[in-house]
């Protein structure tokens, strides 16, 4: 897949084309699907696919102050993209000056102009354009006119739940990561460099990796039973995500116990992935309560994750 | 923004009964704008697409008029009327033969492509300075040159003889009423346009269009403001170029740019992405043909 920055470094090669549009952040099952769509009808179309999407989040520009905290990272988005299969990504920057292009103006001199779209395959509730006036509807009638296909994935039900990337930071917010990991077809997962931390995990008999993360928090503070990967090694691990009430701290941390390892992760990309939830974060009463408590939570973990292998 | 500054297209569905004129006539008094026209006429009794163009935009409307437009047309055969439509006073009637449709699309197919049309007496064309309805009402009969005009398609809908249902699509200039007479000539019975639905203007279709209704009910501009649809949308045609900081302020000063890239008419944008107007390519210049004023930037808003 060619990742391609900004509408100039389009190749007109790469046209005629069918274009998946989206912000497609987080990459779950209903961008899967408007991915593997637009792969499938390029295929059968013998022309290119193409992913168009925005960095950052339109909503980012447009309204900062009620911006939704990203899922995932441009670089990891990506890859999940690339594995669909398309040929390109193209990644537009999303300006303000973008912002104010007319949902006309974007279908016709980006979409069918620039990138020779042939088919678009959109979701149902995407919008575009100044103003968000481009819609699917809007999509679908400028397209009978200008002479391109329209598809437009209708919402995917997973138990009921209808797959959305607010659907997503909602259940996240509430700390249930076993919904976002069935809405989104894959865990949710920070990365990080472990820093030295304070070291009080060593002498409380449990040495963590503390991980400064890669991305503002979106999950529920808590302890977690996730698996860790980092270069070419993994492991289970108990996660505590939070601000450490017991020491008084207000930075957020991920703080991960990596079940049977001994050796050094400082200064190592870890990645973590979020199986189960076990328990909110709580404040105790003094060191012994904390240790037997990360004692139980060890143990919980342990068996959460047992009981799921081998999965992951 | 102060709404007096705002432009864009509303597209009307114009009811019957009323004249295109009327429906500016009722947005002037609604509406803070401070210019107002409509996109091309459609006859009183006609009904469907008419674009209305506020503040800037009716700086296009020439370039509304070049638009195609789509017509769904009920042609009664047998009677030939003064005014082509069932509105004049018939002329003739003849016996309607038992046409079946292959018959009526092989004499349609003659009036598709660069046609030759008489226009009616009863049209807003002028002669010597006054309307040719208005010589029509005195009685008087000139001679017309037949005018070129472009049918693109024309498809048959449906047969009730003696009604037939026609789309018509077809270029600027073109009388449906005309058509419709022309046709009855052909199929040697005479016909009258007995209804007519514009159902496109360029990129406006009906299903998109505020229903009459509702626009003649509204008092104010707010339900109105939020159908406007932006200028660009007019000019999807035309090729965009972009001008950077220093182009922009010159192109908005009437001064021509250097600027290579498509010819012939294009839709220039500034450097902040707004539209500044229609220009004219040619070699390596871009000239100002039509300078827009239109909205400064507003916010964006996603729906949540």
């Amino acid at each position: 897949m060619r990742i391609l920055r900004g509408l100039p470094s389009f190749p007109p090669e790469l046209a005629p084309c069918v274009v998946a549009l989206g912000a497609f952040d987080g990459i779950h099952l209903a961008h899967a699907k408007i991915l593997a769509t637009a792969v499938a009808r390029a295929r059968d179309l013998a022309v290119s696919s193409v992913v168009c999407t925005f960095d950052p989040n339109p909503a980012t520009v447009l309204r900062p102050d009620r911006a939704p905290t990203p899922i995932a990272t441009l670089e990891e988005n990506l890859a999940r993209i690339a594995a669909s299969g398309p040929d390109a990504a193209l990644i537009i920057p999303f300006t303000l000056e973008f912002s104010r292009m007319e949902a006309e103006v974007f279908v016709e001199d980006v979409l069918r102009r620039a990138l020779g779209a042939r088919e678009v395959v959109v979701g149902f509730n995407h919008t575009f354009g100044r103003g968000a006036r481009g819609t699917a509807m809007l999509l679908k009638e400028l397209g009978d006119r200008r002479g391109f296909a329209v598809h437009v994935l209708p919402p995917l039900q997973v138990n009921g739940q209808t797959v959305s990337s607010s659907a997503i930071r909602e259940a996240l917010r509430d700390g249930d990561v076993e919904l976002a990991r069935a809405l989104l077809g894959h865990a949710y997962s920070v990365k990080g460099r472990v820093l030295r931390g304070a070291g009080r995990g060593r002498t409380l008999g449990f040495p963590t990796a503390n991980l400064r993360p890669d991305r503002p928090l979106l999950l529920a503070p808590g302890v977690y039973a996730a698996r860790a990967t980092w270069d070419e090694a993994r492991g289970d691990a108990v996660v505590n995500v939070g601000y450490r009430p017991t020491f008084g701290e207000d930075q957020y941390w991920i703080e991960a116990y990596v079940f049977d390892f001994s050796g050094d992760l400082y200064d190592r990309e870890l990645t973590i992935q979020f199986v189960h939830r076990i328990r909110a974060e709580m404040r105790f009463s003094g060191v012994e309560a904390l240790k037997r408590q990360v004692a139980v939570d060890m143990e919980t973990a342990r068996r959460l994750l047992r009981d799921e292998k081998p999965g992951g | 923004m102060s709404e007096r500054s705002r432009s864009g297209i509303l597209v009307v569905e114009k009811g019957p009964g009323v004249t295109s004129f009327q429906v500016v006539a009722h947005l002037r008094r609604v509406l803070p704008a401070p210019k107002i026209g409509h996109g091309g006429t459609l006859d009183p009794d006609a009904t469907g697409v008419l674009p209305i163009l506020i503040g800037e935009a009716t700086k296009l409307t020439p370039y509304l008029v070049e638009l195609d437009k789509e017509y769904v047309a009920t042609v009664r055969l047998g009677v030939v009327t003064e005014t082509q439509d069932l509105g004049g006073a018939v002329l003739e009637t003849h016996p309607v033969p038992a046409l079946d449709p292959p018959a009526i699309e092989a004499a349609l197919r003659r009036f598709v492509g660069v046609i030759r049309q008489v226009p009616p007496m009863y049209s807003a064309l002028h002669r010597a300075g006054r309307r040719l309805y208005e010589l029509a009402r005195e009685g008087r009969t000139v001679e017309r040159e037949p005018r070129e005009v472009t049918v693109h398609a024309i498809a048959l809908e449906a047969v009730a003889l003696p009604d037939l249902t026609l789309r018509v699509r077809c270029g600027k200039g073109t009388y449906v009423r005309t058509l419709a007479a022309d046709l009855g000539a052909a199929l040697g019975c005479g016909a009258a346009l007995a209804a007519l639905v514009r159902t496109r203007v360029g990129p406006y279709a009906i299903a998109a269009a505020a229903p009459w209704s509702e626009v003649r009910e509204a008092r104010d501009g707010a339900l109105l403001w939020a159908r406007l649809l932006p200028l660009d949308g007019a000019l999807l045609d035309l090729a965009p170029v972009r001008l950077d900081p220093a182009q922009t302020r010159a192109f908005a000063h009437g001064q021509a740019v250097t600027l290579a890239g498509p010819a012939g008419r294009v839709r220039v944008y500034g450097a902040d992405g707004a539209l500044l107007g229609i220009g004219s390519a040619r070699g390596t210049f871009v000239r100002p043909e039509r300078l827009l004023h239109a909205d400064p930037p507003r916010p964006s808003v996603l729906p949540a």
